[in-house]
């Protein structure tokens, strides 16, 4: 296929520019010099083989993103996402959601392509359902689709969209005001980012809020929450769709004397639903179980943060595993996702540098170091 | 045409590398091995890490190690294409080059392996062991060599141990079979 130069290079100078670098910087990490650089971007020179892989690295896309003309990488959205929230996004934000989005491409190669995991696709079905009620009614379809009993509550939701085949990762931002995000990405359809700054408990809302808009809102093409943003339709639709999914209204009416709250009774519940004491208090709100009165009373307390357990940092763990553990967390290293790459890697399908690649990991140090953590051995010679 | 892991575990240990050098082994790279021994930036600079970047910097300063550049060309290549994923970028640019050069590809790592002999003969693909078992049958190093090898490899966290102890087996093995033909 013939390499288009000035397709190239304006995909190399808009990625540097989403990504507020300058040239002496991608200079600086990559090796290759400012005037090679500033030439390939205007698209009077081409680059070698080897530098177009050093881009993909530096990028973290896949490598035929810069030489042909398919749409592999999510490129337009995260643009046009940068540049529609700007100031939300720092640089260090931005790199995240890159990683972010070079993960989940990861993970579906690996789901898809390898190991097959089987995925129970669920498809949303509005039927005669009114604008207003959709979150809802896509909350209970997904619930039946899960084969949830009526008062089921979902204990480990990351699961739960993993097997209907969205990409789940939690990430620490920077940007506290970003729950989470959405992007639909061209190859590896839905992927949700829940920002891992959050309390456990947040997370868990954020993902189902996340959830519904893979579900309802692909179109859109991403959807970015944030904490102080003015309740627009699509998110009030979510919030709502989070609210019946985790906190279905048959379980709300089977709490003995559902009318009648005080605050030990308000974190009890909360805590066996694994929401926050304010979700419990809207969702009975919503049930009409409790008064505005009874409500500020419910949401008046919180939920101790001991009682909080993390689905993927069970408490069995040792205190040097779970520490090591939260730090994978922090960079988007979901057990999950760590233990598909570890199997792919088991069954032969990927290489151990390859392997590294897909964990953002420097090298084979720290891949030896994580393989200790998961009891995983890695294969030499032949 | 080795690969970022064959080049570390090549420089691990300065008998063997001298041994193969001596015996006209030529090593190279491609521009994005270098890329990732001497140029991304790492999380943490490991001494171990740091003492083979040195080597290689020195046997690059010494005219070893020359770097070759891969054309756009070669990543369009269907075979490699369809492997991306399956290979780190490393291994992808030597098993690219060295099928276009003819040239042998080094890699230490099992399932590398396995992929290349999918794009490569047989005879082209090879392993750090394989060179050290090579050296032993040709008594190129010798019985005292061998724990030398090993422990400089060992001495900079490299993995290999237990492959070198079994080629070692295997090249004596080889010998003795050798001299029985001979016989």
């Amino acid at each position: 296929m013939p390499l288009d130069q000035q397709l190239l290079g304006q995909k190399l100078q808009r990625y540097r520019n989403q990504f507020s670098r300058t040239l002496a910087e991608v200079s600086a990490t990559t090796g290759i010099n400012q005037e090679s650089l500033q030439a390939y971007e205007a698209g009077t020179s081409t680059p070698s083989g080897d530098e177009i892989l050093i881009f993909a690295d530096y990028y973290m896309c896949d490598y035929k993103f810069f030489i042909s003309n398919e749409k592999l990488a999510p490129f337009e959205e995260t643009e046009t996402m940068f540049r529609r929230y700007g100031p939300e996004f720092s640089r260090e934000d931005r790199w995240a959601v890159q990683e972010f989005l070079f993960l989940s491409e990861c993970e579906h190669y690996l789901r898809k392509d390898l190991v097959k995991d089987p995925q129970k696709r669920f498809q949303f079905k509005a039927g005669r359902s009114a604008q207003a009620r959709l979150g809802e009614v896509a909350a209970m379809q997904l619930r039946a689709h899960q084969a949830y009993p009526g008062t089921g509550i979902p204990l480990d939701i990351y699961k739960d969209f993993r097997s209907i085949g969205l990409h789940v990762f939690r990430r620490k931002l920077r940007n506290s005001n970003i729950s989470g995000l959405f992007v639909n990405h061209p190859v590896a359809g839905g992927c949700i980012l829940i920002n891992y700054d959050e309390d456990v408990y947040r997370q868990r809302f954020t993902a189902a809020h996340e959830a519904c808009h893979a579900i309802l809102d692909s179109d859109a093409g991403f959807v970015v929450s944030l904490g102080s943003q003015k309740q627009r339709e699509l998110e009030i639709r979510a919030n709502k769709f989070s609210s019946h999914y985790l906190a279905p209204s048959s379980f709300l009416r089977a709490i003995p004397e559902p009318r009648s709250w005080n605050t030990t009774k308000a974190i009890e519940w909360a805590n066996k639903l694994k929401v926050s004491t304010e979700v419990l208090a809207y969702a009975l709100r919503r049930e009409r179980l409790v008064t505005p009165h009874t409500m500020s009373i419910v949401k008046s307390v919180r939920v101790p943060k001991r009682d909080k357990i993390d689905p993927e940092i069970p408490d069995t763990l040792a205190p040097q595993s779970k520490k090591r553990k939260r730090e994978l967390l922090e960079r988007g290293l979901s057990n999950y996702y760590v233990g598909l790459c570890f199997e792919s890697y088991r069954e032969g399908m990927i290489s151990a540098a390859r392997l590294a690649e897909i964990l953002l990991l420097d090298g084979d140090s720290e891949l030896i170091a994580l393989a200790d953590l998961y009891g995983e051995r890695l294969k030499y010679g032949n | 045409m080795a690969d970022t892991c064959s080049v570390w575990n090549v420089l691990s240990s300065d008998r063997l590398y001298q041994s193969a050098t001596s015996a006209g082994c030529v090593f190279c790279c491609t521009g994005y091995v270098n890329y990732e021994c001497l140029l991304k930036p790492r999380k943490k600079a490991y001494s171990h890490d740091v003492e083979l970047q040195r080597r290689l910097r020195a046997a690059r300063n010494g005219g070893k190690f020359q770097l070759f550049s891969l054309e756009i060309e070669d990543l369009q290549e269907i075979e490699i294409l369809e492997r991306r994923k399956k290979l780190g970028k490393g291994e992808l640019s030597s098993i690219a080059f060295a099928k276009r050069t003819r040239q042998a590809f080094l890699t230490d790592d099992k399932n590398a392996l396995k992929l290349a002999l999918e794009v490569l003969p047989s005879g082209h693909v090879q392993t750090t062991p394989d060179l050290f078992c090579w050296l032993i049958f040709e008594q190129l190093l010798g019985d005292s060599d061998k724990q030398v090898v090993i422990s400089q490899h060992e001495s900079l966290k490299r993995p290999l141990k237990e492959q070198f102890e079994e080629c070692y087996l295997l090249a004596l093995q080889y010998r003795l079979a050798s001299r029985g033909v001979s016989n």
